[in-house]
């Protein structure tokens, strides 16, 4: 009766001992990554966004070329294409991008179709309009 | 006696196994615990690399400077063309700017992983400033 | 009879033995798993410090490191060592002391110009120190982060001999102040290896830009005598001539 007793103890000890190891590996295995790639992302897409500012259209930077957007110049679509043009050949990913103008009245937005983006800081620019980008993460 | 010895390797087989059983465990366990070591450390060798295009477009060596102001993220054309002087060793990595290459040391690597940022490549000469893409390869 | 007795005896001899071997087993494995917990956590001390100084390196900052723990810290010509275990290599410039159970480290950096920006130069402090300098200089007090105890001569625990200094700027200063002789040593030369390297580029860079050609040519040569102890005024002027000529500037 005693050794059957023995035997069902150490069989729940060597049950327990196993599942705790069990248990560890799970918790260790839980996602970590992401975290590490948003981080670059973010980089990535501030950069971009720092770069194309100062980028020289014509004998103008882009971030002269959006002031005088927002204020009802003429040189949006010509923003819009350069803009197009640098995410697509400088990013390796999809990408919203918006210019908000304070008076909210010439924005120029590129919209995207992924579902998961990558917020970067927004820039704002001497006039007081912003400019953002979202990266979207590659799966 | 026969019942007598029975019990005892009974008692035997059974301690036996169970100390296999933790061993083994144990072990496992440990192994484990190093690996995930040698995991984080290749993580952090990836972190390194990706961030090395931020010190990189900050070295004095390539980043715009005109009149002791500089430029955030924006590098001299001119400077990295004469950049690749062998002053700094960034380990087996492959950097550049669009065509130009700051950094090889590559060594026939089969394998690499690429990160890019974009950065603003500024010409002197015309001062026109153009985006470009600062590469490291590892 | 005896033999039940002999059995008896057996099994003791076993479970003793059994239990010897289970505890030597869990014994030896707590010892190696606390020795791997332990490299890992001077990993992980060395590698926040290492983050902390590149990041400084990019834009000049002060930050406090506190991990909540105490650690040793050994600073070398080219690395530094966290609990006489974990080595962390760097080829830039950062001046540090060594320092015993130490929880908290002040971390600044300080951008370093002659005349055009040579690096950022990372100082590492330990604020249970208290500092002052031989002299009154200009700035000193100004350009120290929060944290550090200025005090006087006769009460500090570091005076700097600011005539001992091999070049008369505010960074050496602040090198002598937080750096031991060794690292000091090895800091100035690594700076002075960098200064010489971004000269050349600026150099190269006056070589192969195109027009202005007496004024490329006379920065050239400004930036060929041009060393750490030299008067920059001169050569700003011709590099600032450039631009009067319309002409691209050097730096």
């Amino acid at each position: 009766m005693v050794k059957r007793g023995q035997i069902e103890a150490i069989g729940l000890v060597v049950i327990v001992v196993l599942l705790v190891l069990l248990g560890l590996f799970f918790l260790k295995y839980s996602g970590k990554g992401d975290v590490d790639e948003d981080r670059f992302l973010t980089i990535k897409a501030n950069n971009f966004l720092n770069a194309l500012r100062q980028v020289s259209i014509g004998g103008s930077s882009f971030e002269d070329l959006a002031i005088e957007c927002c204020s009802g110049g003429s040189s949006c679509a010509q923003i819009e294409s350069s803009m197009v043009a640098n995410g697509a050949t400088y990013l390796d990913e999809d990408f919203y991008f918006e210019l908000k103008c304070v008076d909210e009245s010439n924005s120029v937005v590129k919209s995207t179709n992924c579902s998961s983006t990558v917020a970067s800081g927004h820039i704002v620019l001497i006039s007081g309009d912003e400019m953002f980008v979202k990266l979207c993460r590659n799966f | 006696m026969k019942k007598g010895q029975l019990q005892i390797q009974e008692t035997a087989i059974v301690i036996f196994i169970v100390t296999i059983i933790i061993a083994i465990s144990l072990i496992v366990f440990y192994r484990y615990t190093v690996d995930d070591i040698k995991d984080d450390n290749a993580r952090y060798l990836d972190e390194k690399a990706k961030g090395l295009t931020e010190i990189i477009s900050n070295l004095p060596e390539l980043k715009v400077s005109e009149m002791g102001i500089e430029a955030d993220w924006c590098i001299d054309e001119k400077k990295a063309i004469v950049f690749n002087n062998g002053f700094y060793d960034f380990g087996q990595k492959r950097i550049k700017i669009n065509g130009i290459i700051l950094y090889d040391n590559l060594n026939n690597l089969v394998e690499t992983r690429k990160f890019s940022s974009p950065v603003c490549l500024l010409d002197p000469v015309s001062e026109k400033k153009e985006m470009a893409k600062l590469v490291v390869e590892w | 009879m005896g033999k039940k007795g002999q059995g008896m005896q057996f099994n003791w001899i076993f479970v003793v033995i059994a239990g010897a071997v289970l505890l030597s087993m869990f014994a030896g494995f707590a010892v190696k798993y606390v020795d791997l917990r332990e490299s890992r956590n001077d990993a992980e001390i060395g590698r926040g410090l290492d983050h902390i100084f590149l990041s400084a390196k990019s834009t000049a900052q002060y930050k406090p490191f506190d991990i909540g723990r105490e650690f040793d810290i050994n600073f070398l010509c080219d690395e530094f060592v966290i609990n006489k275990e974990y080595r962390q290599e760097y080829d830039y410039v950062v001046f540090g002391d060594d320092a015993e159970d130490v929880d908290e480290l002040i971390i600044w950096s300080r951008e370093f110009k002659h005349p055009f920006r040579v690096d950022n130069i990372i100082y590492v402090f330990d604020p249970r120190k208290t500092v002052a300098v031989s002299e009154n200089v200009q700035g000193f007090v100004e350009g120290l982060p929060e944290g550090i105890q200025v005090v006087s001569s006769s009460q500090a625990d570091i005076v700097v001999n600011v005539n001992s200094l091999p070049y008369n700027d505010l960074a050496f200063v602040y090198a002598a102040m937080v750096s031991n002789e060794n690292n000091f040593e090895c800091g100035v030369r690594l700076l002075e290896d960098k200064f010489k390297n971004v000269k050349a580029v600026y150099y190269d860079k006056a070589s192969s830009m195109p027009g202005c050609i007496s004024s490329y040519a006379d920065v050239k040569s400004k930036l060929d005598t041009l060393f750490l102890d030299s008067n920059v005024e001169e050569l700003v002027d011709s590099n600032r001539a450039l631009s009067n000529l319309g002409c691209g500037v050097v730096f």
